[in-house]
């Protein structure tokens, strides 16, 4: 809101108030973290005094020139950061059909540009103990609902939107990697080098809902394909799979929609029907991600090497 | 209810994936060895109308996934091209003995009633016969809404265009009822499990589902659509306000440590400005003391001075 | 009127004229070991700068972090940082309210050595960011809730507060440089007439400067906690075995007072040493910093025992695969090399009158913090390896956590940085404060303003 006003300021004062925001950067700082920590405490009062360009002696106030300082947001952040009202996604995968096709990481690695590796959906070979039998387990986010990398971003460029999603924004986040260290679903990636780009490719407008392009020393992760998403499709992995695993929907709406069969259903009785269940629960998370448990597992479970070669490829 | 068996059912189907892990998808089919006594097996079921629309609706669900929506195997991974000469030079028994064993990639399909294995024996056959769009019928599909008594119904007339011009209504022309998810692909089925045909007056009636979920204020988008193979596909789109409002309760403008600045809570708030203004106000209080120092040495100075 | 620069120490100095011009004495002699030295700590913060200019250009993954380790060396280093820098607190401020005035020649020692670490705390945090030209986004973009931001403050807080605290003592030793070294350069007599704030010691700049400083050591305190507690919360905040742990908070602390005592010690030997300052500090002064290291040490390992002893005996899942691996596993060498010849040993040993002696507390002291780094590694680094769900599908080398030379450069840079923030402070100024050893001494002139000095005299 406090943006807008600036926004109606002239442009010649607004430039001025850019290059005096460096001397009051000083300031601000100089004034302590106060300033930094909240906005509260930064509008102690006290003024600054600016001489403008046409020679008038201004009074401005510390926070106002933090908020010129603000950048400006694209009109794709803006847009990425409202959820789509009325919906609360969830999903909703079926252990008990996963073949550890992959064809979910591959679809992922190529909407979102990835190197194999970093596939923000990862099929896992899971056995519980000993004595249990084994399964294939796709984990993408699980969108919790009491996240706890949004706990601890220190810059808000990861936030819960209220749809439900999970974003990452790239063009403010500053790569301390809390979050990874927060997240109990090892559902984050970090940018360790330069992606490979073309300088074009590397230039276009950043798409907070794709996340793409990526961007070197921040965090990449899976955003439930929210431009799919916007635009009434399944998620790019959610319609990738051959073998029917995924149920993709909305809880508001109570229905899900398998992407391999389009077959829709409602969530509550597929969830009632079937055992569906989350994962660590007891860590108070209230992850969005359902998993119909292993049962009926008709064909063999057959291992594959767990550090395939084509994963390997550490930088581009 | 029976929905959800089906969905069951098609819950343990898929299960039965092989994954052969190699690139061992497009097969020579001559490879796949059918015993004799399998392959001669005779068809039982005619390719009448009703077996082929049975064993489409079977296609659309568990097959068109990998093999495409025209049978030549260009679904979501490679798969058998299903209108090859090769393919079509097999017997009905051969077809049928494949679909009910699978290998590899392709699952096996041994839990379906072998009646409906037929009915997709004959409709995966009919996939070659090119058929011409102009060759369709026409029919338009109409919803009305009917809630007297109490009691929700759906009404869908389906009618047709004669020859001479007049609109007459189609019977035994099977029609779907579902409501719009916001999925493109996505309509859940409002009666499921059983299918539902015209009547020699072109309307089927069913009772609607009281518990579905609606927008903000009810409303459904609910769909009509038409199956026949006789028949270009049709269907209508019609908003009615009985569904239950859309909760929409679950983003709430509580005060979370999840979300952003605008709602940090105020236990924090207060503990967290209260401490730092506390810290840096003392701060600046001993840099006052600092400037006093100076001052009492001016002072001291201009005394010893004067 | 020149100084006379004399190279022995007075036995046993009784005047305040005696003991200034002990104290001073460092500061007139510019040796060339003390020039090479310098030279030393340059060349390696330059190698360090252009191993993070390599860092920045090419991105993090000239690091050995990876998706799963994403913390690594540079974060251990925060923490290891911040502790050491705790040892102001501790001496200038709790021995202070204590009365313990055998302490009071170490308090600048201790508030320089936190005056370097927590500006390299400062440092490794943002060498370890992956955007530090977003840095400003802390500031512009805060969230409250986020413990970085709490972590941001109180480190900027005490950084201040640090300087602050170094600077009021030094002020009355500042005026008596000013006066004294007039033969320094120019612009070192210009920072003393400055920094002296027009001191002359009147009574009523006594009562300002003691109740400045007094506010400072009370301030201090919370401060001191708040900033080893919060950075202690950086790893407890997250549901992760081995990191989510309520004793966290006490456990750094004490863990921060070990390795900051321990940094003292080293520090003591080398100026008495190279200033030599043994009349004032004293076999004595080396004996009771090893009772105090001692003391830190027991808090210490009573902590290390309840952290890792509690969940040993429930054994749950990720904390027994944890603890497996550290007490038996991969890293069991490290973990108990750590703990017994950087915790159990030297509690041992220092029992032993003959062990607090300056040299052999040195060497006890250089092992204590070098365990003190390793278990910041420790702490950091293994629990990373231990997520819910299993590592798979990923390069082989994100299953370990082994740091490169461009991390070790880069952290040897930030040591050679603290040590030259000190070595150049203390070319300045004297390393034990001249009022109050003066004061100690009984000789109270100081605490008179001098009627007769020539102050103008020696400005001009």
């Amino acid at each position: 809101m406090k943006d807008q006003q600036h926004n109606s300021t002239k442009d010649s004062r607004r430039n001025f108030l850019k290059q005096s925001a460096l001397l009051g950067a000083g300031v601000v700082a100089g004034a302590g973290v106060l300033a930094s920590c909240n906005n509260e405490a930064a509008g102690s009062g006290e003024k600054i005094k600016l001489l403008t360009a046409t020679g008038e002696l201004v009074e401005v106030d510390p926070s106002q020139i933090k908020h010129v300082r603000k950048e400006k947001l694209t009109e794709l952040q803006e847009r990425g950061r409202e959820g789509l009202a009325g919906h609360h996604w969830t999903w909703v995968i079926d252990l008990s059909k996963c073949k550890n096709a992959r064809k979910c990481m591959d679809a992922c690695v190529g909407a979102h540009e990835l190197k194999p590796h970093q596939s923000h959906i990862n099929v896992l070979q899971m056995q519980d103990s000993k004595s249990t039998a084994p399964y294939y387990m796709p984990t993408p986010c699980f969108h919790c609902d009491n996240p706890p990398c949004t706990k601890v971003c220190p810059v808000n460029a990861t936030f819960k939107r209220s749809d439900g999603i999970v974003l990452i924004d790239n063009l403010r986040c500053i790569g301390c990697r809390f979050c990874i260290a927060a997240c109990p679903y090892s559902a984050r990636r970090f940018q360790w080098f330069e992606p490979d780009y073309t300088e074009e490719q590397k230039n276009r407008v950043y798409d907070v809902e794709l996340n793409v392009p990526q961007k070197k020393g921040t965090i990449t992760k899976c955003l439930m394909s929210a431009d799919r998403l916007r635009i009434g499709k399944l998620p790019y992995c959610v319609s990738a799979c051959p073998n029917g695993v995924y149920w993709f929907g909305d809880k508001l709406e109570d229905t899900v929609t398998n992407g391999t069969t389009h077959e829709t259903v409602k969530f509550s009785e597929l969830i009632r029907d079937n055992a569906g269940y989350t994962y660590f629960e007891d860590l108070g998370t209230k992850p969005q991600v359902y998993y119909l448990p292993p049962k009926n597992r008709t064909a063999p479970y057959e291992p594959v090497d767990k550090f395939q070669e084509k994963y390997q490829e550490d930088r581009g | 209810m029976k929905m959800k068996r089906n969905i069951l059912t098609v819950a343990t189907l898929v299960v039965a994936f092989i994954f052969s892990g190699s690139s061992a998808v497009a097969q020579d089919f001559a490879l796949w060895p059918v015993p004799d006594e399998a392959a001669a097996v005779e068809n039982p079921v005619a390719p009448t109308k009703e077996s082929l629309q049975s064993g489409k609706s079977l296609f659309d669900l568990q097959c068109k996934a990998c093999h495409g929506e025209s049978g030549k195997g260009d679904g979501l991974i490679k798969s058998a091209d299903l209108t090859t000469p090769e393919f079509l030079a097999q017997t009905d028994g051969a077809i049928h003995y494949k679909i009910h064993q699978g290998r590899g990639v392709m699952p096996s399909f041994s839990t379906l009633p072998d009646e409906q294995l037929w009915d997709l024996v004959n409709y995966v056959r009919s996939l070659s016969m090119v058929r011409d769009s102009a060759d369709l019928k026409d029919a338009t599909v109409s919803i009305y809404f009917n809630d007297a008594d109490g009691q929700r119904e759906l009404t869908a007339k389906v009618e047709e265009t004669n020859a001479e011009g007049q609109v007459v209504p189609v019977a035994g022309m099977k029609v779907n009822f579902a409501v719009k998810t916001h999925f493109e692909v996505g309509f859940l089925p409002i009666v499921a499990a059983t299918d539902h045909y015209t009547n020699d007056n072109g309307t089927v009636t069913v009772a609607f589902d009281d518990t579905l979920i609606g927008d903000a204020k009810g409303v459904l988008h609910v769909v009509a659509s038409i199956e026949d193979m006789d028949y270009a596909p049709a269907q209508v789109t019609e908003a009615v306000e009985w569904g239950k409002p859309n909760p929409e309760d679950y983003w709430t403008d509580r005060r979370a440590l999840w979300k952003n600045n605008e709602y940090v809570p105020l236990w924090l708030l207060i503990s967290f400005t209260v401490s730092a203004l506390g810290i840096w106000l003392i701060i600046g209080y001993v840099a006052l003391l600092a400037r006093k120092i100076k001052l009492e040495g001016d002072r001291y100075e201009n005394d010893v001075n004067t | 009127m020149s100084a006379s620069v004399t190279n022995v120490t007075h036995p046993q100095a009784s005047t305040f004229e005696q003991v200034r011009e002990d104290l001073i004495m460092p500061l007139h002699k510019n040796t060339f070991a003390n020039k090479m030295w310098i030279r030393f700590l340059i060349v390696i913060i330059i190698l360090g700068t252009i191993a993070y200019v390599h860092q920045l250009i090419t991105g993090l993954g000239v690091t050995a972090m990876r998706d799963y380790t994403a913390w690594g060396v540079y974060i251990a280093n925060f923490v290891f940082w911040v502790a050491v820098s705790l040892i102001g607190s501790l001496i200038s401020s709790i021995l202070k309210l204590l009365h313990q005035n055998w302490s009071n020649p170490l308090s600048r020692i201790a508030e320089l050595i936190a005056l370097g670490a927590i500006t390299m705390a400062a440092a490794s945090i943002v060498i370890d960011m992956g955007r530090p030209d977003r840095l400003q986004n802390i500031l512009i973009h805060g969230r409250i809730q986020s413990p970085i931001v709490w972590d941001f403050f109180v480190v900027n807080t005490y950084l201040v507060i640090s300087i602050i605290l170094l600077y009021l003592p030094l002020i009355p030793d500042i005026a008596i440089l000013r006066d004294r070294m007039t033969d320094a350069p120019r612009w070192q007599r210009k920072m003393y007439h400055l920094l002296s704030l027009g001191w002359h010691g009147t009574k009523e700049q006594w009562r300002l400067l003691k109740r400045a400083m007094l506010i400072m050591i009370l301030l201090i305190l919370p401060v001191a906690f708040s900033i080893h507690t919060v950075t202690s919360w950086l790893f407890a905040v997250n549901s992760r075995a081995g990191w989510h742990s309520t004793i966290f908070g006490p456990y750094f602390v004490a863990g921060a007072f070990v390795a900051g005592s321990a940094a003292v010690i080293i520090a003591m030997y080398v100026f008495q040493r190279r200033h030599k300052l043994q009349q004032y500090i004293t076999d004595r002064h080396f004996n009771m910093m090893n009772k105090l290291l001692v003391l830190t040490m027991l808090l210490y390992l009573y902590f290390n025992i309840n952290e890792y002893l509690v969940p040993g005996y429930t054994w749950q899942r990720l904390d027994g695969a944890h603890l497996e691996e550290l007490l038996l596993g991969h890293e069991a060498v490290l973990f108990w090399l750590t703990q017994i010849l950087g915790l159990i040993l030297p509690i041992i040993l220092l029992l032993f009158r003959r062990m607090r002696k300056p040299l052999p507390s040195l060497i006890i002291a250089i092992f204590v913090l070098m365990g003190a780094w390793m278990k910041r590694m420790i702490i950091v680094i293994p629990t990373q390896l231990h997520p819910e769900f299993p590592i798979q599908n990923v390069p082989k080398h994100f299953l370990e956590y082994i740091p490169t030379y461009t991390e070790y450069i880069i952290s040897a840079a930030t040591l050679a940085g603290a040590m030259l923030i000190i070595t150049l402070l203390v070319r300045v100024f004297p390393v034990v404060p001249i009022w109050e050893e003066a004061h100690d001494r009984g000789i109270h002139k100081i605490f008179k303003a001098e009627k007769t000095s020539n102050i103008h005299e020696n400005e001009a």
